[in-house]
């Protein structure tokens, strides 16, 4: 939450000596997170626009800032004095009963009677609307008033109305109905905390007063209350009727319960000064046993053992001092340290107390120290490191790097025949689009393709992420690594060849043999059946590619390939690239076409092909051709043979020999019929 | 003749529309046209024949391979006469280059045939009697001379006429009048019709049908390699080369050396190297050529200069040393000259190798931003000796929660504000499975795995309950964690001191803002002002991240003593403090994640 602070009305309780611009640079490295300061035409003065961090709840007032002020600049620092005393007995009967301690810590009331209801004069009107609140009469304004100046609100009922003088702290029961000051009804369970009477809510407690209880012109006797609830229920019960006020947005930030009290009689004061009247009831304090005035014992060398830097014992007082905090004992390094009431939800402990000397004295104050002692002998996560050295060769290959949501939904299971008892799903999802974390990168992908095949025809595309693979029921699911390539090209078989090219670039770079990789035809609902394959290393299942289904919809053929990288990773660091030494001959090559039946599998061919002759060490698929020129049902296969000579040079004789060897192999095991090139 | 032999007029007409007056097959199967007019020269008086080719209106064209004068008329001979007719028009182009080459060659016989009858040889006038203009070009001359004498003086005279610029004059005369001015007439002229009268200022007219040059200026140089006397006759071998610009018909003064197998005398020598610098000079003011051309022509292996180099030991014993050193001199001058001028220049203009060609394309991938941006800290922080983790992105409770401090009324554990698995515990010891708001579940596993020291980067993606143009809710955050004894808030900042500069250079402006979470005591922010026109920033101040010394209560919850042991943390996001820092003010930040090629190929 932001306030916005006069610096005029901060100057009645501070002397800073700074500009307002001075202050907005220093107060955030201080404390108060100045977002910025403007001048206000109409108030003729400096407007600091300040972000107030959850522990400060203190500082969201005028006080509160003008306090630290104070003490950052080393100021004077005074509240008004008031001289209230309250009467021992009830001229007018008051009880006040509090049925749910953990929700409500402590509750404050007093009567005034005989009060005036009027128009506030022009000092309070102005100072409420230069923070835009309306001026009602001196009544409500008062409460607004001390709700800005101490960040405490505080509520007035007409005592008229409080049946039997009786106040209760309660929950709602189910299905209670509730009117506020503002005539609108609300239906309450018992969940949310009220304020009531022996008949009836008169107040939403911390949020809103009721309609029935409120003050009005006829008013002469009123109750007024300064109490402190518990925040969670504040925020549950404002967001769940969507009733947000100022009261509402402070409880729920965890006001402290020391502080209602002070709250309390600073609205007393200006109650009797500006509409009259006389305390005509004690001070009501109903509180729970633990709502008292926290002391902490503080060894003054945790300051040097956790900011490094050397302070003396007075140094630190003065600090703490300067911030409202007390020493009320010391003993060597000891002291004994007690809290302002506005701060005893936020400093507990002696570690509290470093941070506002470590923050007082001023962090830019503290020197800089590099990273000093032993270095951890800790490498990174291996998978990690891969990761970054694949993402490097994939790119540098020409492939573009794709980062989609890890979280999908129902279509992108249905995409690829995913049932969702087969996938994490969050129970809370901000919309059907998105409610499952995804176990599969494929499903993205397609989503990738469809959205952007539009924009270009030919898509390269891969992505690295990680994908959550349901576990043992109600433990956390397996987070695994895997990657996945896409190319849309103008046929399924250049989509598949790009796609498979890529992968195989990447096995290569990183020294695995593309040999050890198996492609097994399996079909998958979201591939065209017969054009997909299982990857397969040793006896591991790493993953799948193929092509597209139609029911995609795709305007191009696209290839997908899909593998897990934890698992390859495991091939991977069990890679040793050794030396095999350097051949003394030259290599031969030697190209062979040959026509083929359509069914025949390259893989058939390479094995026959390898295996004809131990000094073939390579055979590279150049070319498929089917066509004009080749019957209908065969293709023409071409391709390159290695053959690497051990130790000595091989006559014409021997080559063709090897030569031959591999046709016959080929013509007498595939039918192949030899065409000349 | 029917056809007006317009390379009489105009040896420089390289093309004329004519008209078919006929075609004519011959006996040996070729087809001549006639035209009513021609630019192509037949093959006569020594010198080779045009080629060329016939444009038609459809602009198809025939080649003519061979020009003769075959029974009285101008035949151009071709293949086959395609769509040609009696009557047609066609364009006849020649071939320029092989005319001009000719045309040097056989205009240089005329010089030299000018320089001879100059030169008037003792004992006797020397009698024309034939030429050879193509391969291995010659004049052949009946009488007997001195040839050694001759060599020289024809040299030199040749020499003076070429450094002369003399015009070539040309008009048609009868018979009697060029009998009258020539200096000699060839025996076999016709005396019936006009005859070309061929005239070299100072020096004489001759009758002559060939093709010749304007101004002598036009060629380079004449090289006369030897001379022979057989049988009372004298032959002249020579060869003739053309000027660089003999086609641009300019008017600056051309030059010219001889070089022969003859000696050479040492203020020859000297003036040929003179000439060839001052050549050089006007080829650079006229700046046509580019450095490779100039260092062709000047300094390349057939170079004048090299060969005058090279001939050196042609100079007399005497005079050798003095020639060798002006040519070597020269030599330099020239190289420098050269060099001097194109360094001096913008040399892209004059040389031929287009540097400016783009290269070949290849393939070009991109990493994604989010990628870039997670190295560019991790790299800093992997050289302060940290080493980079990973914690489960599907969390417990325990984790993300009640092991930072966060205690169960904490707002993040709304479940307006985080996303969880399930509504109820299903763990006793750690309650609720969720995905992680933030990095920071990561430390206290990191300090269950781990005794310290530990120097933890875990750089991973974390999920808001959040959605809009300015909200992802799914983005990348880095967490830091150093954890050993005595540990102080002087590392912490020392740490992002040097991150800081790493990041955003050494004059990095930031601040540090005292904060507030629950896993860390004393809580900071950090700041950076990227400049007040930075639309990504408060003010010019960009909020970079959150750190702090480690709770306490996070350290036992880690199993580590925090009595003994110090630590700090910080948490910055990567993607938008990447955007911010990069000035790139996205509309609509969900574009990070919708893998838009359009938006991933931009970086």
């Amino acid at each position: 939450m932001n306030i916005q602070v006069p610096f005029k009305w901060i100057k009645q309780y501070t002397d800073t000596k700074l500009s307002a611009i001075e202050l907005a640079e220093l107060l955030p490295t201080r404390g108060p997170q100045v977002e910025k300061v403007y001048w206000d035409e109409n108030l003729k003065d400096d407007v600091f626009d300040i972000e107030i961090t959850s522990n400060r709840i203190d500082t969201a007032s005028v006080v509160g800032i003008a306090r630290e002020i104070a003490s950052i600049t080393n100021s004077s620092f005074a509240l008004p004095q008031s001289n209230i005393t309250f009467p021992s007995t009830d001229s007018k009967r008051l009880s006040v009963e509090i049925k749910d301690f953990d929700k409500c810590k402590r509750f404050n009331a007093v009567v005034i009677e005989g009060i005036q209801v009027k128009a506030s004069p022009d000092w309070l009107k102005s100072r409420l609307e230069s923070l835009g609140k309306n001026s009602i009469n001196n009544l409500v304004d008062i409460s607004n008033y001390v709700l800005l100046e101490y960040g405490y609100p505080t509520h007035l009922f007409d005592y008229e109305k409080i049946q039997d003088n009786k106040i209760i702290v309660r929950k709602a029961t189910d299905g209670e109905e509730f009117v506020s000051l503002d005539n609108d009804s609300y239906e309450l369970d018992s969940n949310d905390l009220v304020i009531a009477d022996t008949q009836k809510i008169i107040s939403l407690a911390g949020i809103k007063g009721g309609l029935n209880s409120g003050v009005s012109e006829r008013t002469h006797t009123i109750v007024i209350e300064a109490a402190n609830f518990e925040s969670y229920g504040i925020r549950k019960t404002a967001r769940r009727l969507d009733l947000h006020t100022d009261a509402s947005s402070l409880f729920e930030k965890n006001l402290s319960a020391l502080s209602s009290e002070v709250a309390l009689k600073r609205v007393v004061e200006l109650v009797l000064e500006l509409a009259g009247g006389e305390i005509a009831s004690s001070l009501k304090d109903e509180k729970r046993d633990d709502v008292e005035q926290t002391v902490i014992e503080f060894d003054t060398s945790r300051v040097k053992r956790i900011l490094g830097i050397e302070l003396s014992k007075e140094e630190i007082i003065q600090i703490l001092e300067s911030l409202d905090f007390k020493c009320v004992n010391q003993n060597d390094s000891k002291l004994s340290i007690e809290v302002p009431h506005f701060r005893a939800n936020d400093v507990m402990y002696d570690y509290d107390l470093v941070e506002e000397i470590g923050r007082i004295y001023g962090y830019e104050n503290i020197v800089g120290i590099s990273p000093d002692g032993s270095i951890p002998p800790v490498s990174s996560n291996a998978m990690i490191e891969w990761e970054d050295k694949i993402k490097d060769i994939l790119v540098g290959a020409g492939l573009t790097e794709a980062f989609n949501l890890s979280i999908v939904g129902d279509l992108d299971l249905k995409r690829v025949g995913l049932q969702s008892s087969y996938v994490i799903e969050i129970s809370n999802p901000l919309t059907e689009d998105y409610k499952y974390m995804r176990r599969e990168l494929t499903s993205s992908m397609i989503s990738t393709l469809l959205r952007n095949e539009d924009f270009k025809s030919a898509l390269e595309l891969f992505e690295i992420n990680a994908v959550y693979l349901p576990n043992q029921p109600n433990d956390l699911p397996n987070e695994e690594v895997h990657l996945t390539i896409m190319v849309s090209s103008a046929t399924e078989e250049s989509a598949y060849r790009q796609t498979k090219g890529y992968f195989e670039h990447l096995l290569k770079t990183v020294g695995l043999s593309v040999e050890s990789f198996s492609y097994i035809q399996k079909n998958y609902p979201f591939f065209q059946s017969n054009m997909s394959a299982d990857i397969k290393i040793d006896d591991d299942l790493l993953g799948y590619i193929g092509i597209l289904a139609s029911s995609i919809d795709a305007k191009r053929p696209a290839c997908i390939l899909e593998v897990n990288l934890t698992l390859l990773l495991k091939y991977i660091l069990n890679t040793v690239k050794s030396f095999k030494g350097i051949h003394k001959y030259q290599c031969i090559k030697r190209d062979f076409a040959f026509v083929l039946r359509n069914t025949v599998k390259w893989k058939d061919i390479f094995e026959i092909a390898i295996r004809s002759n131990e000094l073939i060490t390579h055979v590279e698929l150049f070319d498929i051709y089917k066509g004009k020129g080749i019957e209908n049902g065969k293709k023409s296969v071409a391709f390159s043979i290695t053959i690497q000579p051990k130790d000595k040079t091989l006559t014409e004789e021997e080559i063709t020999g090897i030569t031959s060897k591999l046709i016959h192999s080929i013509e007498t095991q595939l039918e192949g019929v030899l065409r000349s090139i | 003749m029917k056809t007006i032999p317009e390379y009489l007029n105009d040896p420089y007409l390289k093309e004329v529309e004519a008209i078919v007056l006929d075609i004519v097959k011959h006996d040996n199967g070729q087809v001549g046209i006639v035209l009513d007019k021609t630019c192509f020269y037949p093959i006569g008086g020594g010198q080779n024949c045009d080629t060329g080719k016939f444009i038609l209106s459809d602009s198809s064209y025939i080649p003519v391979k061979e020009v003769v004068i075959k029974n009285g008329e101008i035949n151009h001979f071709v293949e086959n006469i395609g769509e040609i007719k009696i009557g047609s028009t066609v364009r006849a182009q020649i071939d320029w280059e092989r005319r001009h080459k000719n045309m040097i060659i056989h205009s240089a016989a005329h010089v030299i045939d000018f320089a001879l009858q100059k030169l008037n040889v003792e004992p006797q006038k020397l009698k024309p009697l034939k030429g050879s203009h193509g391969k291995n070009a010659h004049v052949v001359y009946e009488g007997e001379v001195d040839a050694t004498l001759m060599f020289k003086q024809l040299k030199k005279e040749v020499n003076t006429i070429l450094n002369s610029n003399l015009e070539f004059d040309w008009k048609f005369v009868d018979f009697e009048t060029l009998k009258n001015i020539a200096t000699y007439l060839q025996p076999g002229l016709p005396t019936n019709k006009p005859l070309r009268a061929l005239s070299l200022k100072n020096y004489g007219t001759v009758a002559d049908g060939g093709t010749i040059v304007r101004n002598t200026k036009e060629i380079a140089k004449i090289e006369i390699p030897r001379i022979e006397q057989i049988d009372g006759s004298i032959i002249v071998y020579y060869n003739a080369i053309a000027s660089m610009d003999s086609n641009t018909y300019s008017t600056k003064p051309n030059k010219i050396s001889v070089v022969s197998n003859d000696t050479l005398e040492l203020s020859e020598y000297i003036s040929s190297l003179d000439l060839i610098k001052k050549q050089l000079e006007d080829d650079l003011e006229q700046g046509l050529l580019s450095v490779n051309e100039l260092k062709n022509k000047y300094l390349g292996r057939k170079s004048e200069l090299v060969q005058l180099v090279r001939s050196i030991s042609k100079i007399n014993q005497s005079d050798r040393a003095k020639g060798g050193v002006y040519a070597n001199n020269i030599k330099k001058q020239v190289e420098s000259l050269i060099n001097s001028s194109f360094s001096s220049k913008d040399s892209s203009s004059l040389s031929d190798f287009d540097v400016t060609l783009p290269g070949n394309s290849l393939k070009l991938g991109h990493l994604h931003l989010t990628t870039q941006a997670i190295r560019e800290v991790e790299a800093i922080f992997k050289r302060m000796g940290f080493y980079r983790e990973r914690y489960p992105e599907v969390e417990w409770d325990y984790y993300a929660f009640d092991a930072l401090n966060m205690g169960p009324d904490h707002p993040a554990r709304d479940d307006w504000e985080t996303f969880f698995i399930d509504k109820q515990p299903v763990n006793k010891d750690y309650g609720k499975r969720l995905l992680t708001p933030h990095t920071s579940s990561g430390q206290v596993r990191e300090m269950l795995k781990r005794k310290p020291p530990i120097r933890m980067i875990n750089i991973s993606r974390v999920y808001r309950r959040q959605l809009s143009v300015r909200h992802l809710m799914n983005f990348f955050q880095f967490e830091g964690l150093m954890i050993d004894k005595h540990i102080t808030f002087g590392h912490l900042k020392g740490v992002i001191e040097y991150f800081l500069q790493e990041f955003l250079g050494d004059e990095v402006k930031y601040r540090i803002r005292p904060y507030h979470f629950r896993f860390t005591e004393p809580s900071i922010e950090i700041d950076v002002f990227l400049g007040k026109d930075n639309k990504m920033t408060k003010e010019g101040w960009l909020e970079i991240g959150g750190a702090g010394m480690v709770h306490p209560s996070v350290l036992e919850a880690g199993n580590i003593d925090p009595d003994v042991y110090s630590g700090y943390a910080f948490g910055f996001g990567v993607e938008r403090n990447k955007l911010s820092v990069g000035g790139i003010n996205l509309e609509d930040i969900r574009i990070m994640y919708q893998t838009d090629v359009r938006f991933l190929e931009q970086f």
